[in-house]
């Protein structure tokens, strides 16, 4: 930050998070759009956040190891470079971890409709933080039960004209699409107080 | 939970990379800052093989984020953060912050980064 000149060429990384609950589909939904294999990073946190302690090598008993499964997207017209992190497992951790949320562009909420419950803790913490998310169901199977008014109503989401997509996390354009709409959120959310 | 590492393939003692240093945050280096090779990197055959690796896989313009770099040298996000701090500061890498808020609220930007999607 200090110093401009070693600030590196190329493309600027923007983060966009995948959260919702174990077994949804992150990682898949991830590796659909991402230019890469997805690639894990695991960091070390404690109850009080993201410690130095682990560096001297004693065990900190509150302290656990999560991991975020996480793909790369250029968008070489825009000079994007997205980094799609799925959010750990650990709910009660990574949302004590304010690095993760800390400059992300918005979140994609990846839900289950057997099991909505798991989402509401993602949805939850980002209406409190005021990051912008859309819901997307994932269609286990390409068969999704409910309808998105359904969904949008069990979710008692805080923002009525919040996105509920169905997609197939499989899908790269069902992908797209859900980062599309995010995008269109973030767009709709800028024109106020910056006029094109 | 428990070791973080189990199975995990050879290990460098942290202090043994980055000269006892500890200052994670002092560069501001976050998960999703790019970091790329400087140009002038041309005496890496008397670095440590770890610095090799690292500088191999972020060459100039496009980088890589430190997240990746974490992952791929399988080290975790923190003792990485701290370990691309002494390569910046020895003026091996360059570095790139994510967008701020100032900049990802801009419509033009975010039209621009729509358009680019839609046309994947």
């Amino acid at each position: 930050m200090r110093d401009y000149d070693s600030a590196a060429p190329g493309a600027s990384p923007v983060k966009v998070l995948i959260a919702g609950g174990f077994g949804v589909g992150k990682t898949t939904l991830v590796s659909a759009i991402s230019e890469i294999d997805p690639l894990r990073t695991e960091e070390r946190l404690t109850a009080a956040g993201v410690g130095v302690d682990d560096l001297d090598g004693i065990e900190n008993k509150a302290a656990t190891t999560v991991a975020m499964d996480f793909g790369r997207l250029t968008l070489h017209h825009a000079g994007i470079v997205l980094y799609l992190f799925g959010t750990p497992g650990q709910e009660r951790f990574w949302f004590l971890w304010d690095d993760l949320l800390h400059g992300a562009l918005g979140a994609i909420v990846l839900v289950d409709t057997r099991r909505l419950d798991r989402s509401f803790p993602a949805i939850d913490f980002f209406e409190n933080r005021g990051l912008p998310f859309v819901v997307a169901a994932n269609c286990f199977h390409g068969e999704q039960p409910y309808t998105v008014e359904e969904i949008n109503a069990a979710l008692h989401l805080r923002d009525p004209n919040t996105p509920v997509l169905l997609l197939d996390a499989r899908s790269r354009d069902d992908v797209r699409g859900a980062l599309l709409s995010l995008l269109e959120v973030l767009i709709a959310r800028a024109r106020p107080t910056s006029p094109v | 939970m428990s070791d973080p590492q189990p199975g995990r393939r050879r290990r460098t003692r942290l202090y043994a990379l980055t000269d006892g240093r500890t200052a994670a945050s002092r560069h501001g280096l976050t998960m999703d800052t790019m970091i790329t090779a400087a140009a002038d990197a041309d005496a890496r055959g008397s670095l440590p093989t770890e610095w090799q690796e690292i500088l191999a896989m972020c060459p100039s313009p496009d980088g890589r984020a430190v997240a990746e770099i974490a992952a791929r040298m399988q080290m975790l996000l923190t003792p990485m953060t701290v370990l691309l701090g002494e390569l910046l500061d020895r003026g091996l890498i360059r570095h790139r912050p994510p967008l701020d808020a100032s900049e990802t609220s801009q419509v033009h930007l975010l039209m621009k980064i729509r358009d680019s999607l839609a046309r994947l």
